[in-house]
């Protein structure tokens, strides 16, 4: 043993294979190994009872084209932008009232977190319970006689809208609280003796300096909700199917694996195409600590 | 930062209001003897008793405890090692090996889901707790090694240093300073990964198989056969012991810790 | 220091008050400072110094009292409205930035047109000597620190302000650039004409660069003159003290005096002394060693230590003096300045 560990000390490199090995080979088994199988399945001829059989065919990916995909392709990307933008203008505000609210920082970014700690799937409930026909907003406006009788507010593209903003706000919150925290108020205080009225003061220097908590806020925003399951699952019912709920259908009742898996690589290379476009442009626009 | 114009503070407060209001309707719906939000018919703990008339509730209890403390182990120990060898050594494809740690973070957990369940039918292996246990752990690994990474690169290499200065072996110096120095992060990285082991529902959706009912999954099996208030109650008491967990974390961080 | 009688003040103070909570920051400050003038603040920190410089800037609103600028009252303006501009103590250069867009940020605020803003942001950097053409592309961190000054204190000249507030602009610098640029404040007030109102802890720098001081202790201003006043003609203890080295004790008539430690004589025991000198006798207590000067630290009978700064050049009698020596302390009376009560 105390070979060994000597040994180990004087060879940096076969320490660290040493101490990456077990979770490497875990992830290699575990998340690398799955994803390729995936990828073969992805260009191979349908089983008949789900499954594969072997070939090599591209017709999963050309699949895509069809009319009935493409919309759910745009739905999917349509409903992610939106909940990011929904999430960045009611974000934006909390974190700034946050990173000033002096001694109830800690307070109000706990109210903040909480949410985010809790049960997602308990969450979505939530939403489902508040928005079904018989639930507060519908009794509430009801009761209000603002409307005679109750409004399908469940399975539409708003209660999926609703359902993903409420779960990845704190994502959009957190980012943006910690590089508006670290704002430099001398800088503010700067522009103003520049002349800078508020807006200018915004838009110039809060809002230039605070781009990488937005870059991040947006990235952990809109990733989840292009690969949302479990919410239109719930709130979107069966007219209002993003990538994910296709995915699950063709390894579920549609017994179509090669497509499906086509469809997990597609989801996977749009995840990955905003990860690198955010990354390069939002690192061009970080300022360094000065 | 500054004191924020008060419209800003107000859209805070509205917000705020509206973060928590659906779960402070949920908590209230399960006092309610009223099936229906808007009428309060007095106060009830009716919906919980309900829920002890059910053995699978407890089942499913059980089963997402152990799934969560077992995966929680495993992924820490291994999250903390890859860390440590990605803050500590130098070795070619380091920042690549520090991107593609990554990769299991950003894969949406339908396509992890999914393919695991490829991978399992494919190799033949009986879906069950031992299947989802091994699906947690891979994709906590790199949350932990994440959140680790971070408390190890705030602090130097100093006390380390010292410690091989005065005579401690790579052994002893990991296990009396390095350790120690590294607890807190380990600890915020272990509670990361059993939140996201008992919380989870996507991944453990496609490797549980027949006859393995975590609470999440038991969950979302009664909200599809319709909303009925003993859901109010069992997504109560989920509440709650994940609030504790969390107040007893925050506390364990500012007192004993930081 | 240009002194016209038919102008109104650059800026005036009148019984300003400003508090945080429970604390008193500024507790009724009345000024005066005259167009073209060099004007410190001067004071240990907590005085409130910084926040009489922020009240004029219009980052503070004072709780009584007025600011005008140029005879027009000021203290209701946010500070964008105020044409003053303000050198801070950390720069607070816009690191999103480069040193052309910072020093353009004021320009631009004021709809200049792009062609005029370029030239002026070009010979703003050249004021300063600062190469445009090499620095105005970099970042702020790409400067060194005596760099950044130099880009904060064009980016606030380029606006031609009547007046420049600086707060401790020089604290972060080595000792010798400090120096350097001490050197070039003061020559750029003289050559632009600009008031400049300059905050600082440093009583040296202080006496260097100003035509008039200010000390504050405590919320108040003890003492406002020339360097030569303040320094040679204390009013009260805390400027006596803050200001230099000094001893107080009691005087012949019952108050208390200050005596610089460069004015005071040390004479052997039982050497004669100079008619007209007052004097005491006292015992040396320690010497220290100063390179250009010693320090004698003579203990009195009274159990107060009294300090005499002893050339290197002409220490008295050309003798050596020893921890232990019996002496006799001495000074002119016209050096003694009886002090107000503080």
């Amino acid at each position: 043993m105390r070979r060994v560990t000597r040994w180990l000390a004087r060879h940096d490199r076969a320490r660290a294979w040493t101490l990456l090995a077990p979770g490497t080979l875990w992830l290699l088994a575990f998340f690398v190994l799955p994803v390729a199988i995936m990828g073969a399945y992805s260009v191979m001829e349908r089983g008949l009872y789900g499954g594969v059989e072997p070939g090599f065919t591209l017709e999963p990916y050309a699949r895509f084209f069809d009319p009935l995909y493409v919309r759910i392709l745009a739905r999917t990307l349509w409903l992610a932008a939106l909940t990011t933008l929904l999430c960045v203008v009611i974000g934006y505000p909390v974190a700034y009232a946050i990173a000033g609210a002096g001694r109830w920082k800690h307070a109000l970014l706990f109210l903040v977190v909480l949410p985010f700690w809790t049960s997602f799937l308990v969450r979505t409930y939530a939403i489902m319970f508040l928005l079904r026909d018989t639930g507060l907003v519908n009794s509430a406006l009801l009761a209000l006689g603002v409307i005679d009788e109750p409004l399908t507010l469940l399975y539409t593209p708003g209660a999926v809208l609703a359902g993903l903003v409420y779960g990845y706000l704190p994502f959009m919150i957190l980012p943006l609280y910690a590089s508006l925290e670290k704002l430099d108020p001398a800088l503010l205080e700067a522009a103003e003796s520049l002349g800078a009225r508020p807006a200018a003061r915004f838009l110039r220097v809060t809002l230039p300096l605070s781009l990488p908590g937005l870059v991040a806020g947006s990235l952990l925003v809109f990733i989840p909700s292009l690969g949302a399951f479990l919410t239109p699952d719930l709130l979107g019912g069966a007219r209002q199917v993003m990538i994910g709920n296709l995915i699950q259908q063709q390894f579920g009742a549609a017994r179509d694996w090669p497509f499906g898996a086509a469809a997990s690589f597609v989801l996977m290379a749009l995840v990955l195409a905003v990860v690198y476009v955010f990354l390069r442009r939002g690192a061009s626009a970080l300022p360094e600590e000065v | 930062m500054r004191r924020p114009p008060w419209w800003v503070g107000g859209i805070t407060a509205v917000a705020l209001g509206l973060l928590h209001l659906p779960i402070a309707v949920l908590i209230a719906s399960s006092f309610n003897r009223s099936r229906f939000a808007m009428r309060w018919d007095g106060f009830t703990l009716d919906w919980y008793f309900r829920l002890l008339e059910r053995g699978d509730i407890l089942d499913a209890l059980r089963a997402s405890l152990v799934v969560a403390l077992v995966s929680t182990a495993l992924a820490t120990v291994f999250g903390t090692l890859i860390a440590l060898a990605l803050a500590r050594h130098a070795f070619s494809g380091r920042r690549v090996y520090q991107g593609l740690l990554y990769l299991p973070i950003v894969t949406p957990e339908i396509v992890m889901g999914i393919s695991l369940l490829v991978l399992f039918a494919t190799a033949g292996v009986t879906l069950g707790l031992g299947t989802i246990t091994i699906a947690h752990v891979a994709f906590n690994i790199s949350f932990v090694a994440v959140v680790v990474l971070a408390r190890l690169h705030g602090m130097g290499r100093d006390l380390e240093e010292a410690a091989m200065d005065l005579g401690a072996g790579p052994l002893t110096t990991f296990f009396r300073v390095t350790l120690p120095q590294i607890l807190p992060g380990v600890v915020a990285g272990a509670l990361l990964a059993f939140t996201m082991s008992f919380d989870d529902f996507v991944i453990t959706f496609f490797v549980a198989g027949v006859g393995s009912t975590t609470l999440p999954l038991l969950v979302y099996s009664m909200v599809r056969r319709g909303v009925e208030p003993t859901i109010n109650a069992i997504s109560t008491i989920i509440l709650v012991v994940t609030t504790i967990a969390i107040l007893v974390a925050y506390r364990l961080r500012e007192e004993g810790f930081e | 220091m240009s002194q016209d009688a038919t102008l109104p003040p650059a800026v005036r103070f009148v019984r300003v008050r400003k508090s945080f909570g429970q604390t008193v920051a500024v507790d009724g400050v009345s000024f005066d400072v005259a167009a073209g003038e060099f004007f410190s603040l001067l004071g240990p920190s907590g005085c409130g110094k910084t926040t009489t410089l922020r009240m004029l800037a219009g980052f503070e609103r004072p709780d009584a009292g007025e600011i005008l600028l140029n005879g027009e009252r000021i203290d209701g303006l946010p500070p964008w409205e105020r044409p003053l501009a303000m050198v801070f103590q950390s720069y607070a250069l816009f690191p999103h930035l480069s040193v052309a867009r910072n020093v353009a940020f004021g320009l631009e605020r004021r709809k200049l047109p792009r062609a005029e803003i370029d030239d002026r942001v070009r010979s703003a950097l050249e004021l300063v000597r600062l190469d445009p053409s090499t620095f105005g592309s970099r970042s702020p961190r790409q400067l060194s620190g005596g760099q950044r000054q130099r880009v904060a204190l064009a980016r606030a000249l380029v606006l031609e302000p009547p007046v420049l507030l600086l707060d401790e602009p020089l604290g972060a610098l080595d000792r010798k650039l400090r120096k350097e640029m001490q050197a070039e404040l003061r020559a750029l007030n003289r050559k632009l004409g600009t008031t400049f109102v300059y905050v600082t802890h440093d009583q040296e720098e202080a006496l260097a660069m100003s035509d008039r001081v200010a000390v504050m202790a405590e919320a108040r201003i003890e003492q406002v003159g020339t360097p030569e006043d303040v320094y040679e003609r204390p009013r009260t203890a805390f400027v006596a003290g803050f200001l230099g080295e000094t001893n107080i004790f009691e005087g012949d008539a019952g108050r208390s005096v200050a005596v610089r430690p460069e004015r005071v004589r040390l004479l052997g025991s039982g050497s004669a002394v100079p008619s007209g000198f007052s004097s005491r006798p006292g015992e040396i207590r320690d010497l220290v060693y100063l390179g250009d000067r010693e320090h004698a630290i003579v203990g009195l009978g009274s159990g107060a230590d009294f300090r005499v700064d002893l050339r290197n050049t002409d220490q008295v009698g050309g003798r050596a003096w020893k921890r232990g020596d019996a002496v006799i302390v001495a000074w002119r009376p016209d050096d003694a300045h009886p002090l107000e009560d503080g």
